[in-house]
């Protein structure tokens, strides 16, 4: 017993290796727009069946010894990181704590900051992001939801209502 | 190949069976104890009635088998797993940009690119968002005002800070925000 969860261990800490080193080679070449969550699971499912198919051909050690736990196991390593991942780039509190880091004295005044990191910045990369993902439609000048962004907004405001929030973002 | 339904398999079936707790129990802890306005906690509360349930069903239908140690490390992965999730779903809601973007635009457009920043939140506008966010961070103790300029607050704020710079520059992900 103590080897199997060995095994699973070892696969996933490995799969969660060779991961992040196809990762971060690849988002050196890639373009920023390119740079999806969606590829990074893409490489993640790579990496671990790269992982469970070389384990069994070089290691004699078949799947079904350790698939439903070394499977889980990465599974929640690669959700942790894309938690870091999504939370770093994306967030607003993290890139304004960045930019004190990077301020003289650490010290930014809020005019300081708007110049730094535009408000507009903020809106228009992520607005272009969604019109690029479908979620928008621009038409003459003016965004509206898409087939999709009607229904997601749907979803969100009845969640809204069932967690009794009354503002959100 | 015959599929077992028992051992490593069956603790993380039921552990995605049980995934509907968190949210239930979320909910209702939101709703009975809406003064708390303590969303994050109450999302943590969620989770562990899901991992305990959890634990329960597995003991319960697995009992103390040969295979406990990988039962609990596929389980509590599988457990881990959706409550992260959750969570990650439940922040988008919560205090998500771009949905709030998008439901801005559902309820009142179509707007220009200025009106989506100045009817941000509804109607809000852009300001409040960052001067929300700041008093987040300000709470957390990462950012303190001093004389008109915020400041960076601690050790703590300024890793945090430089974490993320150093984690977009290795990764070549632009500024971020």
């Amino acid at each position: 017993m103590e080897s199997s969860v060995f095994d699973a261990i070892v696969v996933s800490m490995a799969s969660g290796a060779l991961f992040l080193t196809l990762h971060l080679v690849l988002w050196q070449w890639l373009a920023p727009e390119r740079k999806a969550v969606f590829l990074i699971v893409g490489v993640a499912v790579v990496s671990y069946g790269l992982m469970v198919a070389g384990s069994w051909m070089f290691l004699n050690l078949p799947p079904q010894m350790h698939l439903w736990t070394s499977g889980p196991l990465f599974m929640l390593l690669l959700m942790g990181y894309l938690h870091l991942y999504v939370g770093i780039e994306r967030s607003v509190s993290v890139r304004i704590l960045g930019e004190l880091v990077r301020a003289e004295e650490n010290r930014l005044t809020l005019e300081n900051l708007h110049e730094i990191y535009p408000y507009d910045y903020m809106i228009r990369h992520r607005v272009d992001l969604m019109v690029e993902t479908n979620w928008l439609i621009e038409s003459d000048e003016k965004y509206s939801c898409a087939a999709k962004g009607e229904s997601l907004s749907r979803v969100a405001i009845f969640l809204k209502k069932c967690y009794g929030m009354e503002l959100t973002g | 190949m015959i599929i077992e339904l028992k051992g490593p398999l069956l603790a993380m079936l039921l552990a995605i069976l049980l995934v509907p707790l968190v949210p239930l129990v979320h909910m209702v802890l939101m709703r009975g104890f809406r003064h708390r306005q303590s969303p994050f906690g109450f999302l943590v509360g969620g989770c562990l009635v899901y991992g305990l349930a959890w634990l329960g069903a597995d003991l319960c239908l697995n009992g103390f088998s040969p295979d406990f140690g990988l039962e609990m490390i596929a389980g509590f992965s599988t457990v881990a797993f959706f409550s992260l999730g959750y969570a990650e779903v439940f922040s988008m809601v919560c205090r998500g940009f771009s949905l709030r973007i998008l439901i801005d635009i559902f309820l009142n457009g179509p707007f220009t690119m200025n009106q989506v920043v100045s009817n941000y939140g509804e109607g809000r506008g852009v300001d409040w968002m960052i001067k929300k966010r700041i008093s987040g961070i300000e709470s957390m103790g990462l950012v303190k005002w001093e004389d008109s300029r915020l400041a960076i607050a601690s050790s703590r704020a300024r890793l945090l800070g430089r974490l993320g710079l150093w984690f977009k520059g290795i990764l070549k992900l632009g500024l971020g925000g």
